[in-house]
């Protein structure tokens, strides 16, 4: 078949010994740099550009690659053992990683996220050969008003996953929203909430509130114990890093069903591994039979969003390497080194270029193998963090994300809007207000408005166009009856005598 | 006694390292700033710049890059006015450097930097899907002047950037009225392009370098490019200028290397004259192929007149729409 | 008072704070001048209704006796701990860019590790903050190239 002689051929050019040593180079970077919170996938491309001038463009592409996915991998170690996400499309492994950690479970939380991400990525390079052009063409079909009821569904979806606190989680949800709200507003160019400060400008840094909500605000919240606890180490005696077999029973559906969602989001462009890794913990927990453990440390609640997000990352090439189109920051800076290196990315790459073009695409095979084998042996280095008391851990946590979050701007301002954010995660932690619905507004909020306003200024201010495709109209429909479920399912649950087919239609709002 | 000693010590120490500065300029590491992130124009042509520099032997001193992004370059223009009269700072700019001050965000200018030269040429680009009625530049402005609201435009940059000014300014030289109602819809980067190949646009107003690819693939069309002249190769060399179809106006995206305020006058020149070589080398003439830049050295003086000139054409299509605000 | 009166209560305050600001921000030049204000203030009237909406479920909850649970006792001590570590934060933010990295990051982790590990582990204190200080260095500024002041 025409593909898989491609395919074989584009392995041919990814498997040279020169390939494959920046491979394993790029892995390794990348897991780095993923794992540091505040430097993700696109520092490391970034840091890595002025390098490829000098390269050949498939072997420059596929270190590149390699570094993506080394940061997707490693995203979720300080997740977990930290509860620090490296970036947004880690958020969603703290929920039940940094959970199991805290219950000794470190070891096969590491175990189950590489693995997740190793099955998600490999599921999804299948997926991209087989249906890249024609998922891109569809994606395409995605304007303004199909963005904004993404939006729409993602956030009703987070936000009703906590339905005990639902009133909470709405409020936490506003309040990621006006996070948003600060800085140039796109589409007028007038300032808003910027307090005449130059660095505001261009608004607030979802990574800096991430770090600040969950890392530093942690670390607010055990400082109340400290000098009770804070000498002993969390953890002693380390395992191996594996799972045990009950652990991959109640893992390999989610992780199966999560992958396409990944995928699927992935693919249009400025969606991202956020809102990907976010979707899957909420479909699984909403699926689950016993959603009450998750956020207790569901191994379920870990595998999905780690094979949800791999997958994103994947799904994320495609319209880059189809249309030309960058889908997310890295893939952007990915696209400028393509055009440096005298590239063209677009539909024509694969004829100009089939050995760049190929050699990539299997390259993602190969990184997702290189990326696992490296990942489970330095987990077994990395768990060990667990051993340091945390009166020492903590004040070298609060340095490295104050590092961290210095590098996304190059400016201390993001000093002092960490530490305002950790405050806000501490509050919001005692006060019992989900922080998930603030993490994926402050993450979608923008683009949320702006496309809700595109869309207006598209149809001169009339409101009918979020219902103008099906796809709106599924989206929507799908945001109600996400909101309804827990309660529709608790009814069931109620009424038990045989379960009925189906639920009854959720109300449409 | 010991403390005179010392004093006279620090004083030879200055003399000499004074005396390093005017003759061996440059003698230390420089700063090189891309006001903006990683892989977009602004660090591209200071990476690719000061590369060249290096490589070739025109700088002795190492150039690294630094990126300081933020409020359309504005962050940084703040950073280098504490590098004033230093002369080992170096940044990148182009139109936005006018425009963040003529729309009043902030009160820095293109005064509150030392020019050196201005290296490349860069232009504007309108393109349609490849299904659109529209054929021609002509076409589009016809409707535009039917019904400046009729045409939806879509850009990669906020209202009163270079975008939204470069549809403005066709729009303006072909007598559309109006300029106001038109509608222009910013997107964030690539989701501009995207807009467009799913006809969720009418009009794509871009740089030229984003709409080579699909253009090539046949998946858009391209109406007319701002440039004076035709672009001399590849699948742009068969769109007709804005010039060619009675439209008579050009929008140049203008790049250029400045240095912090008040930079002393012998080490200006000396960077101006190694830009001056820089430009003339072969492989100078190679990076801007690849990233298909058209070369335009400036001198200094050049230069400074340029800005002051482009600086008053953009305030008077500013104040036409609206958008001219002096910062507070 | 009960955690849920104080989350309304804030609620309220801040929804109406933000929901005042949104209403001065400038207005757009071209379109629709409102445009920019719409989705702010949107979000301040929101925020404070469910405010009002917390407030309202807690009266009726305290009035059918529900109760906060206890929580964990806090450390004596605990704000200062607080407290200090985002006071030595704000003086890390000065000191970085003008004294440059390597110093100012050994006065702030040795600075953090005396507040929260104790003064009796100071050499321990000093160990780890010169490592790690150095550690760091070497790690962003010569593996990864980024530049730090």
């Amino acid at each position: 078949m025409d593909i898989l002689q491609s395919l074989l051929y584009g392995f041919s050019v990814a498997a040279t010994p020169i390939n494959l040593a920046y491979m394993a180079f790029g892995s390794v970077l990348g897991t780095v740099l993923g794992m540091l919170p505040g430097l993700g996938p696109s520092t490391g491309v970034a840091l890595f550009l002025p390098l490829t001038y000098a390269m050949r463009p498939e072997t420059a592409l596929i270190t590149m690659c390699a570094i993506y996915y080394g940061a997707m991998f490693g995203g979720s170690r300080s997740s977990i053992l930290l509860n620090i996400p490296g970036d947004g499309a880690a958020v969603a492994s703290c929920f039940d990683g940094y959970p199991m950690a805290q219950k000794g479970q470190a070891e096969a939380a590491l175990a189950i996220s590489a693995i997740a991400s190793f099955i998600g990525g490999l599921l999804s390079a299948v997926a991209f050969v087989a249906l890249a052009v024609p998922m891109a063409r569809f994606a395409l079909r995605f304007g303004p008003p199909e963005y904004f009821t993404l939006m729409v569904f993602a956030l009703a979806a987070t936000a009703a996953i906590s339905k005990e606190a639902l009133l909470k989680g709405m409020i936490s949800l506003l309040i990621g929203l006006m996070i948003t709200t600060v800085g140039i507003d796109l589409q007028s160019g007038v300032q808003r909430f910027t307090f005449g400060l130059p660095e505001l400008q261009s608004g607030i840094d979802f990574v800096v509130v991430i770090i600040g909500v969950y890392g530093i605000g942690e670390v607010f919240k055990n400082f109340e114990t400290i000098k009770a606890k804070g000498a002993q180490a969390i953890q002693r005696k380390f395992g191996r890093i594996w799972i045990s077999m009950e652990q991959w029973k109640r893992s390999w559906i989610p992780i199966l069903r999560q992958t396409p969602v990944g995928f699927l989001i992935g693919i249009l462009p400025g969606a991202g591994g956020t809102i990907a890794a976010m979707m899957a913990y909420n479909n699984e927990k909403q699926l689950s039979k016993h959603p009450e453990e998750f956020g207790k440390g569901a191994v379920e609640g870990l595998a999905a969003p780690e094979a949800a997000n791999n997958a994103c990352s994947i799904g994320a090439m495609i319209p880059m390497m189809t249309l030309g189109v960058p889908g997310s920051g890295t893939t952007a800076v990915m696209l400028g080194a393509l055009l440096i290196l005298g590239l063209q990315p677009g539909p024509l790459l694969f004829q100009h270029h089939p050995d760049v073009a190929w050699g990539v695409i299997a390259s993602l095979f190969l990184a997702n193998v290189v990326c696992a084998i490296i990942n489970i042996p330095l987990a077994g280095a990395l768990v060990r963090v667990l051993s340091v008391p945390p009166r020492i851990l903590y004040p070298l946590v609060i340095v490295l994300a104050l590092l961290g979050v210095y590098t996304i701007n190059y400016s201390v301002m993001e000093f002092h809007i960490l530490v305002l954010f950790g405050l806000v995660g501490y509050f919001m932690k005692s006060f019992k207000i989900p922080t998930a619905p603030l993490i994926l507004a402050v993450v979608v909020g923008q683009s949320m408005e702006q496309s809700f306003r595109q869309s207006l200024m598209l149809s001169d201010g009339a409101l009918s166009i979020f219902v103008r495709s099906p796809i709106c109209i599924t989206l929507l429909a799908l945001a109600a009856v996400s909101i309804a479920w827990p309660f529709v399912s608790d009814m069931i649950k109620r009424k038990e005598p045989p379960k009925p087919a189906h639920a009854p239609a959720a109300p449409e709002e | 006694m010991r403390r005179s000693i010392l004093l006279l010590l620090a004083l030879a120490v200055l003399f000499v390292a004074g005396a390093a500065f005017a003759s061996d300029y440059p003698s230390k590491p420089f700063e090189c700033i891309a006001p903006a992130g990683p892989g977009g124009g602004w660090d591209t042509t200071m990476r690719m710049a000061t590369k060249v520099l290096t490589e070739e032997g025109l700088v002795k001193s190492p150039m690294p890059v630094i990126n300081k992004p933020g409020g359309g370059g504005g962050v940084a223009l703040a950073y280098v006015q504490k590098k004033a009269g230093d002369p080992y700072s170096l940044i990148v700019y182009s139109p936005p450097l006018l425009l963040i001050n003529l729309t009043g965000q902030t009160e820095l200018s293109y005064k509150n930097v030392t020019p050196i030269a201005m290296l490349i040429n860069d232009y504007g680009a309108f393109a349609v899907p490849k299904d659109s009625p529209y054929q021609s530049m002509t076409d589009v402005i016809e409707a535009l002047k039917k019904d400046p609201k009729s045409v939806k435009i879509g850009g990669a940059s906020s209202p009163g950037s270079m975008d939204h000014l470069q549809i403005l300014q066709a729009a303006h030289a072909a007598g559309v009225s109006g300029l106001k109602e038109i509608a222009y819809i910013p997107f964030q980067g690539g989701e501009s392009l995207a807009a467009l190949l799913g006809g969720h646009v009418g009009v794509l107003s871009t740089g030229m370098a984003e709409v080579v690819g699909p253009l090539e693939a046949g998946d858009i069309r391209v109406l007319a490019v701002t440039s004076p002249e035709r672009i001399a190769e590849g699948p742009l060399a068969a769109v007709p200028t804005l010039k060619e179809q009675g439209i008579d106006t050009v929008f140049i995206n203008w790049r250029g290397i400045f240095g912090a305020p008040d930079m002393p006058q012998a080490e200006k020149a000396f960077m101006e004259d190694a830009l001056g070589k820089m430009v003339q080398t072969a492989s100078w003439d190679e990076i801007c192929k690849r990233n298909g830049w058209t070369k335009a050295f400036m001198g200094s003086s050049d230069f400074a007149t340029f800005l002051e000139k482009t600086n008053e054409e953009y305030k008077t299509l500013l104040t036409e729409i609206g958008l001219y605000k002096q910062a507070q | 008072m009960r955690r849920d009166t104080i989350v309304g209560l804030v609620s309220l305050c801040f929804g109406a704070v933000y929901t005042i600001q949104a209403f001065q921000l400038p207005k757009a030049a071209i379109g629709n001048p409102w445009a920019p204000i719409y989705f702010p203030a949107t979000l301040g009237v929101l925020t404070m209704l469910l405010g009002l909406a917390v407030l309202l479920v807690d009266r009726k909850r305290a009035a059918a006796g529900h109760r906060d649970k206890a929580g964990k006792a806090k450390d004596p001590g605990y704000w200062i701990l607080t407290g200090g570590t985002i006071l030595l934060s704000f003086a890390y933010g000065f000191l970085f860019e003008h004294i440059g990295f390597i110093p100012s990051t050994l006065l702030f982790l040795g600075g953090l590790l005396f507040l929260v590990n104790g003064k009796s582990a100071w050499k321990l204190n000093g160990i780890i903050t010169v490592l790690f200080t150095l550690g760091l260095w070497v790690v962003f500024v010569k593996a990864f190239q980024i530049n730090l002041p």
